[in-house]
């Protein structure tokens, strides 16, 4: 995009000084321009034909305003350089800007050997064997556009109040508090400090943060330059920076790549603190946020990270309209799922339980509501989501697989506002805004159902009679202690209801709270500390059969600290160190009959606990400008703790209950059982150059905490389990080659990763076992090995109206439990896929902006088939016709295919108005293709049968209404 | 348990309902390999009732061609605890059966089965005892609805018949359900005349010298006994207090055939060791939780056979040891306000299909049945209706060949 600005001419000037008559005023801010050339420029186009056609000669206006600006003689020479930079040297020097569409701006050089030479004919020679024309308007504005010329001035009366009698929207936000000084906008003077504190120094130190107006996040990276001293500083990762000046009056211009310009007087009295809130450049015109710098995948050592800002996902169709953070991230490479309607997800072939999901520290247990269809993160809180599939950060442990990391939002530190949308399923509110302005600021979100009414459609009683519920609520609230300290609190609830009529209920809840503690020391160091609990509790009431009616009710406890250090000890070195600590509480229980009538024996399934601390430090070594080396160790202690009753197996045999031996009790806080393990991380990053890198990693993690599921889809009355003294850890390693490349100036992002994945221990259920009313689950299940190997292709396009990405996955995941005793085999023994094995995956989502008011995405989702295990024979027993299964998942179900499409529509784009809104209009599975959920047999009155069960088999229609206070571009 | 079982199917349909608008189920075949596992299969128990009993080999075959391949040739003996043994007859190919007076299943005892097959190769099951059986105490008959799943199903309106048991003495007892149908059915024709080779009288109406029946119901009402091809079991092994109570068995349908007249089950109640129970329950589940969105995954359930030389060669099915009782009969009959439609059964009175029925008639499907239909006399609309013999579909008259007797069973007037 748009390289930055180094201006000696500020952008509050430009429009302060525009007036409505003049289209390039109005329908060009600088910033409008550098983002969203391409609808401007159409503006522009179909502006001159219309004057064209009105007899006003356009090229005349263009060639007669022979500006001074295009007429300024350039005393100097130029060999081969750059047009980037030739643009910088000029602007730099003199009073004049260029605005062109960087995307498809010609790559060339500026060559000319006159002592002087006027502008115009530097820039007509050298632009128009590209088609580009010159214009300009009398601010020193240049416009270059292809194949066709721009009117830079329009007659005042042009157009009437009715065409534009508001202001249009312009994206630059001039502060109130601006005054107009002769040549520059520049804000009040901010005094900085106190008379006191400065008496007898001639010079102060000013520190502060540099904070994104809208996300409020750090930016890093911004000039701040003392325009009367010249001095100037960068800010660091934090977005921190130092400054030490004299007392006194200074004009601080602060720039960065994204970020808006801006310049504001100080008066420096003593020491103090300063904060630089500062205006996304990108942002406000397109969805998509261009952040090439900031998720650059060629730097760095991080593998298999995926890095989706909601912003990315805001026009993904999806189903019934709900903007859905797990689905989007089934459509990255290496994600998949056993079928829509699956609980969670499987990354890179590994079980659905090797994945935890963090919401800003807190673990949730069940991401999905309505059992798989829904996920159960409101979008609408949702900042951005990070999927890490290899190489997993080492302050984080315990899952294997991935960590799916989600950022919410902070409240808006500046003013109040608030968002919400109604589709057909749910409706959605959140509300922000400032506590102590600049200072505090809290966020809520709410989402529920009202689907019950879908229900009213249905026929049959019971279902009309059933119903189902869902909501969540998010709060977030946030405090800037000072300028060195922040703390966030933030907390999660969400809640499913189902209710089968006469049938049985269901509910289950999750819920969690985190506090995190930021510390920023002086040099760049900094220190968090957090502490999160997460519940999350089942409960199911089962009146199917009156005598056996029963109420049961699970819950798991998760409670998590952390402290972090991460500091720079020597030049290149990056440390993080620190401790992590997690007690798990997990209640199995209790059956109890549910009327007076009910037989249900009263059951304890008893509780268990356990607490996996590990101390951690990791290195990123910057060995040379190419080289980056990043190691570290984790060591995890396991504690299984009593009280608990353990059943002792006679040694090496299977877990039955022939082989039982003895029952050993533990006390509260007796560690029954102990395992070590330690952790490794190793990765290396080569760039080959600033825009291509090789990357290798190598890893292994531990796990001590598994789900207890035998359904092939991972259905909602799932359980969690830990490790303890029959059940080891489980062992995964993962070793990960990638190539990555920035391609065609940062447009295109390609990546190619491969893998390879051994797990050990991975617990898979006894054929047929029980779960339910399980005492002994040791006695339902066996571990066995993973072996899964994989290569992501993705490309992804982040700028320009076209936006999107595609990738495609070659992949395999088998798995393999074999015993010298044939009880605890699966599958004879044999190697066999894995549920979600699905060798050939290809997604593509692409979003195409028509104009900042319309636009149109889709979705094309292919892969293979799920295995499937299909009868082998068939036998008359009993009189009937039973079928015999033998190998486990050897064929696989038809082929998946989906395309969706959906269709937003902004509201206008005045700026001025209360509230702003969206129309989405999606379709999904827009082929209404009938895609196999699976296929079964079934015997039925002496016959056999065999269907495909497929869930969306007809295209889905929804409509949802989005809404916001403000204007197109409030965040 | 029924219970968690019916969870996670209910669930599905509700998610299925819930988005109604797009789920669906299609019948689907998909390719199958077409080299079937041909493992032994075994059917057959000892029970408490006086035998004899039978048991059947087989092979297991094909799904695309289900037909059962009987086991000829082998020695089967039944063998309990106290050194008694019996080795069963084979009495038509795969059937093998002990002897009348043979052995008797006794309640205490333990029984296994041996099997030795003609290549050579021996199977045995392990010991199980014949416990005592329970007594049942009620089955009882609702109306009740069932509903669709699927699209291609409809809800239909039906009986569902219960079964309560008396207290069982062990805390942890296994019950196996045989359920015994009886059905009445008519055919739609009286069989007036028969052809049965030989030339009578002729008359006006039956110009072709039919001899005339005498007893024109003789074949017209009948009455078939047949197990229900559906597995039931049920376990107290979670229960506080070990009895059946308001099982749901078996499901009929108004609208089935079997409802037309009058209808009868017999339920057998056996008690079944555990191991046996874990069988016929996983049988079951792996049958009807197919459909459900959360299915487990299915695999091979073997039977208590074993090869002593090869435990890991699979043997399908089980030999069960089971004590049973009988539970009270229970008619019953469709309510009034269900109709049923006509039979596709035509009586043909064309001259010429009556006439090639009598020249076409080869011996072996002597006698041929004809009945008489009647006319109403668009000459005289007054007079009498015109009698007109007619050719019927023998299977139409004659209610045995459809698999029935033309006995009624003694319990079934009421």
């Amino acid at each position: 995009m748009k390289r930055a600005y180094h201006l000696n001419y500020s952008t509050e000037q430009y429009k302060k000084e525009s007036t409505k008559q003049q289209i390039s005023d109005m329908m060009i801010s600088k910033h409008f321009i550098s983002s969203n050339l391409r609808s401007v420029f159409l503006h522009l186009k179909m502006l001159a034909i219309l004057l064209f056609i009105l007899g006003i000669t356009s090229s005349n206006l263009a060639q007669s305003d022979k500006t001074k600006d295009l007429s300024i003689t350039i005393p100097q020479r130029f060999s081969n350089l750059a047009w980037s930079n030739f643009v910088d040297k000029i602007e730099q020097n003199y009073p004049v800007y260029f605005y062109y569409q960087t995307d498809d701006f010609p790559d060339f050089t500026i060559s000319f050997n006159s002592d002087s030479i006027i502008l115009r004919k530097v820039l007509n020679e050298h632009l128009l064997q590209y088609n580009v024309f010159v214009s300009c308007d009398s601010k020193g504005n240049i416009f270059l556009t292809k194949n066709t010329s721009v009117s830079t001035k329009l007659p005042s009366q042009f157009f009437t109040p009715s065409i534009i009698s508001n202001e249009k929207e312009e994206v630059d936000k001039t502060d109130n508090n601006f005054i107009q000084t002769t040549r520059e906008f520049i804000p009040e003077t901010i005094i900085v400090g106190n008379k006191e504190d400065g008496v007898n120094k001639r010079s102060a130190t000013i520190i502060g943060n540099a904070i994104n107006s809208i996300t409020r996040q750090n930016i890093e990276g911004a000039t701040i330059v003392d325009l009367i001293s010249g001095k100037g500083v960068v800010t660091d990762a934090k977005g921190n920076y130092k400054i030490t000046l004299n007392k006194g009056k200074h004009v601080f211009k602060i720039s960065s790549v994204n970020i808006l310009e801006k310049q504001i007087e100080i008066d420096l009295q003593s020491n103090g603190t300063l904060d630089l809130i500062l205006d996304d450049r990108v942002i406000m015109l397109q969805d998509v946020i261009v952040s090439a710098e900031k998720d650059n995948k060629v730097l760095g050592t991080q593998m298999g990270l995926d890095k989706v800002s909601t912003k990315n996902v805001k026009k993904i169709p999806l189903v019934f309209g709900e903007k859905d953070i797990v689905k989007v991230a089934m459509l990255l490479p290496g994600v998949q799922t056993v079928g829509e309607g699956s609980s969670g997800f499987n990354v890179r072939g590994s079980p659905t339980d090797q994945n935890v999901f963090y919401i800003n520290n807190v673990p949730i247990y069940n991401t999905s509501h309505v059992s798989g269809f829904f996920s159960a993160f409101n979008a609408d809180v949702v900042d951005e989501f990070s999927l890490f599939k290899s190489n997993i950060p080492l302050q984080y442990g315990g899952r294997l697989s991935s960590v799916f990391e989600i950022k919410t939002k902070t409240g808006n530190k500046d003013h109040f506002t608030a968002r919400g949308g109604i589709g057909p399923i749910t409706g959605r509110l959140t509300v922000e805004g400032p506590i102590k302005k600049d200072k505090s600021s809290f966020l809520i979100g709410v989402r529920s159902t009202y689907s019950d009414w879908i229900l009213n459609f249905v026929k049959d009683p019971i279902i009309k009679n059933s119903n189902a519920q869902f909501s969540d609520v998010v709060t977030n609230f946030s405090f800037q202690l000072n300028e060195n300290n922040h703390l966030n609190i933030f907390s999660y609830f969400s809640t499913d209801k189902m209710d089968i009529y006469t049938k049985s209920k269901y509910d289950y809840q999750n819920f969690g709270a985190s506090a995190l503690w930021k510390h920023y020391f002086k040099n760049q160091n900094s220190f968090a500390l957090s502490f999160a609990h997460s519940g999350y509790q089942f409960n199911e009431e089962n009146s199917q059969l009156d005598v056996a009616s029963y109420i049961h009710n699970n819950q798991l406890g998760h409670s998590e600290l952390k402290a972090i250090f991460e500091i720079i000890p020597f030049e290149n070195h990056t440390m993080q160190f620190g401790i992590n600590s997690t007690l798990y509480n997990i209640d199995k229980g209790i059956y109890t009959p549910l009327t007076g009538t009910s037989l249900i024996e009263h059951t304890n399934l008893g509780e268990e606990k356990g607490l996996e601390s590990a101390i951690f430090i990791n290195d990123e070594w910057k060995v040379n400008p190419k080289l980056t080396i990043s190691g570290g160790l984790r060591y995890n202690i396991f504690n299984y703790f009593g009280p608990q009753d353990v059943n002792i197996y006679s040694d090496g045999l299977p877990h039955i209950e022939e082989n039982l031996i003895d029952v050993a009790h533990y006390d509260n806080w007796e560690a029954v059982k102990s395992y070590g393990g330690l952790d490794y991380r190793f990765a290396v990053n080569h760039l080959i150059n600033d825009n291509i890198s090789v990357k290798a990693a190598y890893n292994r993690l531990h796990q001590y905490i598994y789900m207890l599921s035998n359904t092939i889809a991972v259905s909602p009355n799932y359980k969690w389990k830990l490790s303890d003294y029959n059940t080891k850890p489980i062992i995964g390693d993962q070793i990960t080659l990638g190539f990555y490349g920035n391609l065609w100036k940062n447009k295109y992002e390609l990546s190619i990763e491969t893998y390879y994945k051994f797990n050990q221990n991975v617990v898979e259920i006894k054929d047929g076992s029980n779960l339910f009313f399980n005492e002994n689950t040791e006695q339902a299940t066996l571990q066995g090995n993973l072996n899964a190997y994989g290569i992501e292709f993705m490309l992804k396009k982040n700028s320009g109206n076209l936006t999107g990405w595609a990738n495609y996955t070659y992949s395999s995941s088998t798995m393999l439990v074999d015993s010298p005793f044939a009880e605890n085999r699966i599958n004879y023994g044999n190697p066999y896929p894995s549920n979600y094995d699905k060798p050939h995956a290809f997604n593509l989502t692409a979003n195409y902006d028509f104009s900042r008011r319309l636009s149109i995405s889709s979705n094309v989702v292919y892969s293979t088939g799920r295995p499937i295990t299909y009868p082998t024979s068939i036998y008359i027993y009993g009189g009937v016709p039973t079928l015999s299964y033998s190998s486990r998942n050897a064929y696989r179900i038809p082929d998946y295919f989906r395309v969706d499409l959906s269709l937003n529509l902004e509201g206008n784009l005045l700026k001025r108005k209360l509230g702003h809104s969206t129309w989405s209009f999606s379709v999904y599975n827009i082929l209404g293709r009938k895609n196999a959920f699976s296929v079964y047999f079934e015997e039925n009155n002496g016959m056999i049968k065999a269907y495909k069960l497929s869930i969306f088999g007809a295209p889905i229609f929804s409509v949802t209404y989005n809404f916001k206070l403000g204007n197109y571009d409030s965040e | 348990m029924i219970a968690n079982r019916n969870k996670i199917k209910l669930m599905t349909a509700m998610i299925a309902f819930l988005f109604a608008t797009t789920s669906c189920v299609e019948e689907y075949w998909p390719e199958l390999s077409a080299n079937a596992d041909q493992f032994l299969v075994i059917d057959g128990k000892i029970t408490n009732f006086p035998g004899p009993y039978t048991v059947t080999l087989s092979t297991s075959t094909t799904i695309n061609n289900p037909v059962e391949i009987p086991l000829s040739l082998a020695n089967v003996t039944i063998i309990d605890d106290q050194g008694n043994q019996e080795l069963l007859n084979e009495i038509v190919s795969g059937y093998y059966q002990t002897s009348q007076g043979g052995i008797q299943g006794i309640i205490g005892r333990s029984y296994k089965i041996n099997v030795q097959l003609n290549n050579g190769k021996i199977y045995e099951s392990e010991f199980e005892e014949l416990k005592k059986p329970v007594e049942v105490d009620n089955v009882e008959v609702e109306e009740s609805w069932q509903f669709a799943n699927t699209e291609l199903e409809f809800d239909q309106e039906g009986f569902q018949f219960y079964v309560s048991s008396k207290r069982a003495e062990s805390a942890k007892t296994y019950f196996y359900y045989e359920i015994e149908e009886t059905y009445e059915y008519h055919s739609d024709y009286k069989i007036i005349f028969l052809y049965d080779g030989n030339s009578y009288d002729s008359t006006e109406y039956n110009p072709w010298g039919l001899a005339q029946t005498r007893n024109q119901d003789t074949l017209r009402y009948c009455w078939k006994t047949q197990n229900v091809g559906e597995r039931f079991s049920y376990s107290t092994e979670y229960l506080n207090i070990p009895v059946v109570n308001k099982l749901p068995l078996h499901f009929i349908p108004f609208a089935d055939e079997r409802l037309r007249q009058k209808y009868s089950i017999l339920v057998k109640q056996y008690t079944i060791s555990e191991e046996a129970y874990t069988f016929m329950d996983k049988l079951k589940q792996q049958n009807d939780n197919q459909d459900a969105l959360f299915t487990t995954q299915p695999f091979q359930i073997r039977g208590n056979l074993n090869n002593i030389d090869d435990s890991t060669e699979p043997v399908l099915g089980y030999f069960l040891v089971a004590s049973g009782t009988n539970g009270p009969r229970i008619l019953t009959k469709a309510p009034g306000r269900i109709r049923y439609d006509n039979t596709l059964c035509r009586a043909d009175t064309s001259v010429e299909t009556i006439k090639y029925s009598i020249e076409l008639a080869s011996p072996e499907i002597l006698p041929v049945y004809y009945t008489l239909v009647y006319f109403e006399n668009v000459d005289n609309p007054m007079g009498e209706a015109l009698e007109v013999v007619a050719f019927v579909q023998k299977d139409c008259l004659d209610c045995e060949r459809r698999g029935g007797v033309a006995i009624k069973p003694e319990y079934w007037d009421w």
